[in-house]
């Protein structure tokens, strides 16, 4: 069975899932709006690779409480508050893995303390150089159909080499989102200033993506981290820890060619 | 490209050669057709390349060039290496024993980036029966006419997900091929009419060219959200409503969609 329970952060309650205790302790940051509930198919075989796995749900996602100003638009918040959790759980050597926003926190806070990062995995998240500031708030007024356009969206960010039943759930589960507080965390995603930053991350870090979806495009962000590794997977897209069947062992690869000294100790299959 | 119908070889080598192609009859024609030709730039590298070639490779015996749009594609200073023509629309022509063929017709650099593009509609000798031909499977590629919609209307008339998702809604919605458009009247759950123009117009239209409805119906996934992501398809008029029935026009590519599968199966 997994522990879980509620940290009490800036006076509300944040929801955390933890599986196995392994000395070195992984982080995994979902996508804009959803929860940790993205990587329950991912949790049980992390832990099995020997980590402590701690999966979050943001402020005002899932089972936590939203931050006292309401729902955030702002990267680099979701990035101080993911690092608070890590202090608070006493985490040993640290790993990291994110996609989407979850992708853009995780090198947030790359950007901020790669000193205390052992390898950072960041998933569909490309940085540009240019932030978009101008996103529309969010308005219940003007937007119709949410559950609709969420299910559609989304069933648009899966890949090509994805079974439908699995891209059905995927498209389904997202629906359970609160559309405020995934607008706000577009708003954020929007204006993220992240490009001039990259270069001062220090840790060893991998940017993933779909073949699907932002593909090749996303190799620039990769080429703007000194040392990173890049890989565009084929036949995914926007959601690779949620489509891909054999996430655990690519992940294990992925940290395996990032820190060669840990990965002779994972276990897993 | 295109799978289940027979490529037509009408521009290959014509473009390089200069000779008259015309190997298929206008009977013979079938949306989602592709011919291809190795292109052989002509002497200057004026622009537009294309131009010369397609008057040169009519897709029909004895075709007549009667309309071209041009336009630069994502390449325009691109070397053009080789030319390919789709099927987007046949039908008769007002004229009786003529037929129109519309194809889209692009030249592709050697990375396969269009490097100009043209709408192109030619009018070729056809037999008498092609006049009254409103068999369903020209039809079901025909989108934007009248005739279509009646089609897509009497596929969607027993579709109960259709009826919930426009049950709240009073208002007409085009669908716009190219230059075709049509218009489905809808009232509270069902489609009370399917004209040319709706008497107070349409709620909101979509649209997108021949050949982006073309490849929307050929494929095998109903991927109308990634294509509009792309630009192939837009909405213009009210977009609360097209957002608020959204559902229903995903409901109405499936009907489109399956309609084109299921004279594939026949043919």
């Amino acid at each position: 069975m997994h522990k879980a329970g509620y940290l009490n952060i800036d006076g509300r309650l944040g929801y955390v899932e933890v599986a196995g205790d392994g000395d070195d302790t992984l982080l995994c940051v979902h996508t804009a709006g959803q929860s940790g509930v993205q990587y329950r198919n991912n949790i049980d075989g992390l832990a099995a690779l020997g980590y402590r796995v701690v999966v979050v749900d943001l402020p005002g996602h899932g089972r936590s409480e939203p931050a006292v100003d309401g729902p955030i638009t702002s990267i680099p918040y979701y990035a101080d508050w993911c690092l608070r959790v890590l202090d608070e759980l006493g985490a040993g050597r640290k790993y990291l893995l994110g996609c989407s926003i979850g992708g853009r926190i995780v090198l947030e806070m790359a950007a901020k303390a790669s000193e205390s990062l052992e390898a950072v995995v960041a998933m569909e998240c490309p940085v540009s150089p240019v932030s978009r500031s101008k996103w529309r708030t969010p308005e219940d007024s003007s937007t119709p159909s949410v559950r609709d356009q969420t299910y559609f969206s989304n069933l648009a960010l899966i890949g090509s080499d994805v079974p439908a039943a699995t891209a059905e759930m995927i498209a389904t589960m997202h629906c359970r989102e609160d559309w405020h507080v995934t607008r706000s965390d577009l708003i954020g995603w929007g204006k993220h200033d992240l490009w001039s930053r990259l270069p001062d991350i220090s840790c060893p870090t991998y940017v993933i993506s779909g073949g699907d979806s932002f593909g090749e495009g996303l190799k620039a962000t990769a080429d703007q981290i000194p040392g990173a590794r890049f890989q565009s997977i084929d036949g995914i897209a926007h959601y690779p820890n949620q489509e891909m069947p054999d996430f655990v062992e690519a992940f294990k690869g992925w940290v395996g060619e990032l820190r060669p000294e840990s990965a002779a100790k994972r276990g897993g299959n | 490209m295109w799978k289940g119908v027979a490529s037509v070889s009408a521009l290959e080598n014509a473009a390089a050669k200069g000779t008259q192609p015309g190997a298929r009859g206008f009977e013979d024609i079938r949306v989602g057709m592709v011919s291809e030709a190795v292109f052989s730039p002509g002497s200057g590298g004026a622009v537009p390349q294309l131009l010369p070639a397609i008057t040169q490779a009519p897709p029909v015996r004895d075709a007549v060039l009667t309309g071209v749009q041009w336009e630069q594609g994502a390449r325009p200073r691109s070397a053009g290496a080789r030319v390919e023509g789709t099927v987007t629309r046949w039908k008769p022509a007002r004229k009786r024993g003529r037929g129109r063929v519309h194809q889209d017709v692009r030249l592709l650099d050697a990375d396969g980036q269009v490097v100009e593009s043209a709408s192109v509609v030619w009018d070729a000798p056809a037999g008498t029966e092609a006049q009254d031909d409103d068999s369903a499977s020209r039809v079901a590629w025909d989108v934007g006419t009248v005739a279509w919609g009646k089609h897509l209307a009497a596929g969607l008339a027993a579709n109960e997900a259709f009826a919930s998702a426009v049950q709240t809604f009073d208002g007409s919605v085009g669908v716009r091929a190219g230059e075709e458009q049509v218009e489905f009247r809808i009232y509270r759950g069902s489609i009370v009419e399917v004209a040319k123009k709706s008497l107070d117009g349409p709620t909101f239209t979509v649209g997108g060219s021949e050949r982006a409805w073309t490849d929307l119906l050929s494929s095998p996934q109903n991927d109308f959200v990634k294509r509009t992501q792309s630009n192939q398809f837009r909405s213009i008029g009210n977009n609360f409503q097209y957002l608020r029935i959204f559902k229903a026009v995903m409901l109405m590519v499936d009907e489109a969609q399956l309609a084109v599968a299921k004279e594939a199966s026949r043919a």
